[in-house]
Order: C-alpha cells, then structure tokens, then sequence
C-alpha cells in the first residue's frame, strides 16, 4: 500500500480516537474537530460499533446539527432500542437455562454495555455466554427449542483450551469453578443475571480484543469504561494473572484505551506499562481504525477458485497485533513481520490440515 | 382498535396509552417504542412522549395541555396535543384511535406550521430502522442490511446468484450501492464494501 494512504488511514484513526476520547464518561471532556472530520469517519464510526458513542460526544456541541451527526443519532436510537429487545430475550434465555440447572456465566456484549453511563451506547451482538461443559448438551437443545426473536446466542461449553480468539476460551487458564466463584449476579430483567467478576472480565476485554487485531474501536472504548467502572478491592493480581505474557497483552491492551481514548490508568500496576507501549503498537491500532471493516470470507468459501483466492489472502494477512497474539508471541519492540508470517503459516497449515474449520 | 371521537360528542376524550405489546426505551430527551405485534418502532420526541405518558385514560386533552404547561415550562395549545394525539394514534399508540371531535376549526397553513413547531415540527412520532439485535451488533451498517439484503436475484446489478452472496458499497454520508461486486470502486470513493451470506441478512 502507497505511504500516502497508510498516512491517511493513521489520520483517520487518529480522528476517530479524539472523538471517542472519554465517550464513556461522565461528564464529558471537551471535542475539538469539524463537521469535515465527522463525515470523514463516520463510515468507520458505524463500521466500528462506536456510532452511538460518537453521537454521544458530540449532541451538545456545535457539530450536533451536522448531517453525519444525524447519521450517528439514527444508529444511537436504533442500537437503544435493539438492546431493549436484546435484554428481553437474554432474560427468557437465562431464566430459561437457569430452570434446567445450568446457570450461564455472561460475558462481553450486554455484559460490558451495562457499565455506560445510558442505554444505547454500545451495539449488542449475539448472546455471549458460558456453561459448564457437562451442561452444554441440554443448554444447546432448551436454545434451540426456545427460538429466541431478536437474538443470536453464542454458546460456550466451559473454557476449553483454544485460542483464535474464540473468546471463553481466551480464559482457558482459568477453572469454569473459579470463573463461577468470582462471577457477580447482576440486573437483567426480572430474573437477574450471572456475568464475569470484573478482574475476569476486563482480561477477557483486552485479549478478546487483541485476537482481533483491536480493530473495532468499540473494545477499546469497552475496556476503558469497564477499567474505570471497576469496583473497590478490584484485584490487579487476578485481572492480569500468573503468565507474564499475557500479563503483558492486557497491561498493552490497557495502555491502547490510555494513550488512545485517555483510559485512566494512574495508580495501577499497568500505568507504567501503558505509558511505554512499543513503537508499532499504537499506529497499528490508527492504521486498522482507518482502514474500519474488510469482510473476510472464509478462505475454505475460496477452494474452487483459486485466483480469488490469492486476493482474498491479502485480506487474511494479520496486522501485528493479532499475529503477535495467535502466535503467542511478546509485545516487544522488535518487528512483527516475522510474527506475521508465523500467524499466516499457522493458519495455512490449519488450513491445509481442516478445511472446513476456515 | 375503537373510536374515541364517536363516543362522546361534544365531550373530550380521554385518551390512554396502549401498554400491552410494546418495548420501551427511554433515553435523554425522546421515548423509543417497538410494537412487539406490528413489528414497527417509533421514535416519539418530547413532546410526543410527555403526551404519551400523560395518557392515563381519565385526563382529557385541556388537561394535558395544562400538564405539558407545567412540566415544559411554556403553553401548549390544546391543537398541539391533538396533533400529537393524532400522530400517537396513527401509530397505534393510543388503545383507542383519537380523532379531532370538530371539524370547524379548519386550520390555515400557517397556523398549522406554528401549531406543528410548538410540538417539535413533523418529528412527534417518526419511524426509526431497528435491525435485528445481531445486525445491531454486527459491523455491518443497518442501511446496508436494510438496502441491500432483499437485492438477491431482483436486478441485474443485484445478480448475486455466482456465489450466492451480495455486496454493499456503504459511502460517506450513508448511502448505499448494493451490487456483486464492489471492492476497489466501493473504497476509491471513501466506501466500505461489505459481503452478505445467506446468515447476514434477517
């Protein structure tokens, strides 16, 4: 890609993070951009699931009458309303799940967007939840038989070993009987539900987001919100855990929501981190964030067809945040093509080997 | 659903909110309602909503007005709250339809601009696009699903039947191109190009 559209991706993920600066929080900071920089990103805005926050930003401003600024509002009241009816459904299903015994674990989606300060801030997307393994037949068929409207639900069996960023499984260090343990019982209807304790939940925000390249800017804006919602007594030593690589991706995490969106980090272990990110880290994050969303087809979808498959590759090719995390790899200053290539030859042979998983 | 006008000549009806079948999301200044049997959703402003939430079946529209008086802070001509009535009827907001009991009062256009200005403009109750929760969490645009997901097989720029999949170029501004291929063109104007398959689209 030509120097000049790099740049002026950076730039257009530069504005997106100064819109989003604080979106979370009340009340408040002060915006400065115009109405050209608004229509500039508002595709990457919608694209971004951060419409409703930018609309947030900017409804009592002089940008509040700006075209794009209706755009934004459209979405805030269409995501409002949706996760009305996203709540209705996870209530039925929970209390549903809960009357055969297997009580679900909640996570990400309806579970981050409780912690903004008004409803409609965040898009939710499917039902993200877990249960115990040895419950997961009979939670899949009472799913199944429930037919929830307005709802896909997104079940997982346990925390087996995985990655990929599948996201359960990112806390595969962790027991389904610890997980319960920590767990918070928590409003949802007039059943009540049960979701991740909050040092469980803000790791799984950050190395959810960081298996996905941090593309979305809606899991930074996720991670700050829950990082500054999180309770007294919050335990650093269980949110960052014993693997000190992982300690690191989320202390990383952290310091993206910081230096990007002005997470506040002072007086936590990780603050010294997020100010010393490496070099790449950041300008990765702008660079996706201009870029916004790139359908990725399946590469399996491409078997017959192999010159579109040559194209499609360039889509698969990961950014080095990803790459760095399906390898395994650290968060250091060195350069991340040759995680990067170690990413796409793991999932060629991954590929190779079970095509119909791609 | 009843006519409250001819019940009563001569008398104001008293108008009550419908409550049965609906999803209601409050937010900052405006009321959100999803009518769970219609399938529609409406966005009712200020006004429109203190209306609404007024409507408790015994207060008439002199009252209302005297309501929205004291809680808005400026007067409100009883017209307004027909107005408002009319359109939260129209909406199936009302458990009764509500019409204007006369006839006589024929308003001239520019009365109706005041009357329609003193209420928020033609913005009382107006539609508003609400996808299904998966699409709302999905990073694909509503207008994109709402546009393009129907395009299958309908035109020929629409003609997504080789792998059985649509494209939607979504430009600045939102706006939407749908066609089967829109990759480069889509991002050499400033757009995004999303795919559909058969699990996108409601």
């Amino acid at each position: 890609m030509a120097p000049l559209a790099r740049r002026s991706e950076t730039a257009a993920g530069r504005v997106v993070a100064r819109l989003l600066t604080g979106a979370w929080r009340e009340p408040l900071p002060p915006i400065d951009l115009t109405s050209d920089d608004l229509a500039a990103v508002l595709p990457l805005l919608l694209t971004g699931g951060a419409a409703a926050l930018g609309w947030r930003r900017i409804r009592e401003t002089a940008l509040a009458p700006a075209r794009a600024a209706g755009e934004l509002r459209e979405f805030h009241r269409s995501h409002a309303l949706a996760g009305a009816l996203y709540e209705r459904s996870a209530a039925r299903l929970v209390a549903h799940l809960r009357s055969i015994g297997a009580e679900p674990l909640l996570a990400k989606g309806w579970a981050v967007g409780r912690l903004y300060p008004e409803p409609g801030l965040r898009p939710y997307g499917d039902i993200d939840l877990c249960v115990r393994p040895e419950h997961c037949a009979a939670a899949k068929a009472a799913i199944k038989a429930l037919a929830l409207p307005h709802c896909v639900v997104d079940l997982h069996c346990g925390v087996q070993r995985g990655w990929q960023g599948a996201s359960f499984s990112l806390l595969d260090d962790r027991s389904m009987d610890d997980l319960y343990a920590h767990s918070q019982q928590v409003a949802l209807g007039e059943v009540g539900a049960r979701v991740l304790g909050p040092e469980d939940h803000l790791r799984l925000l950050c190395l959810h987001a960081l298996s996905h390249g941090a593309w979305r800017p809606l899991w930074l804006c996720d991670i700050a919100a829950a990082l500054e919602a999180r309770p007294a007594g919050f335990s650093w030593d269980r949110c960052l855990g014993d693997d000190p690589r992982r300690a690191d991706w989320v202390a990383c995490a952290l310091g993206l929501a910081h230096q990007l969106l002005g997470a506040r980090v002072d007086g936590t272990p990780v603050a010294e981190r997020a100010r010393r990110l490496p070099h790449w880290l950041v300008p990765t994050v702008l660079r996706q964030w201009g870029q916004g969303y790139r359908y990725r087809a399946p590469m399996s979808s491409y078997w017959r067809r192999p010159i579109e498959a040559m194209r499609e590759i360039r889509q698969h090719w990961p950014n080095g945040i990803e790459a760095t995390v399906d390898v395994r790899g650290p968060f250091n200053a060195w350069p991340r093509a040759p995680f990067q290539l170690a990413a796409c030859v793991t999932r060629a042979a991954d590929f190779v080997t079970s095509p119909r998983q791609r | 659903m009843k006519d409250v006008s001819t019940r009563a000549a001569g008398t104001q009806p008293a108008p009550k909110a419908r409550a049965d079948g609906l999803v209601v999301q409050e937010l900052m200044d405006e009321i959100l309602v999803y009518d769970l049997k219609r399938h529609r959703s409406h966005c009712l402003n200020r006004t429109a909503a203190l209306v609404w939430r007024h409507c408790d079946g015994s207060s008439s529209v002199t009252e209302l007005a005297g309501r929205l008086h004291e809680e808005l802070g400026t007067p409100i001509e009883e017209e307004a709250i027909w107005l408002a009535l009319n359109r939260l009827s129209r909406a199936h907001l009302l458990q009764e339809r509500v019409h204007h009991p006369s006839t006589r009062d024929r308003a001239t256009r520019r009365t109706m601009l005041r009357r329609w200005t003193a209420v928020g403009g033609m913005a009382l109750v107006s539609s508003i696009a609400v996808p299904g929760v998966a699409m709302a969490g999905s990073a694909i645009p509503i207008q994109c699903i709402q546009n393009c997901c129907g395009c299958k097989n309908k035109t020929p720029a629409c003609d997504c039947s080789n792998d059985n999949s649509c494209k939607c170029c979504f430009l600045p501004g939102g706006s939407t191109v749908c066609s089967n291929n829109c990759g480069d063109d889509c991002h050499n104007q400033g757009g995004t190009c999303f795919q559909f398959d058969n699990n996108t689209c409601p």
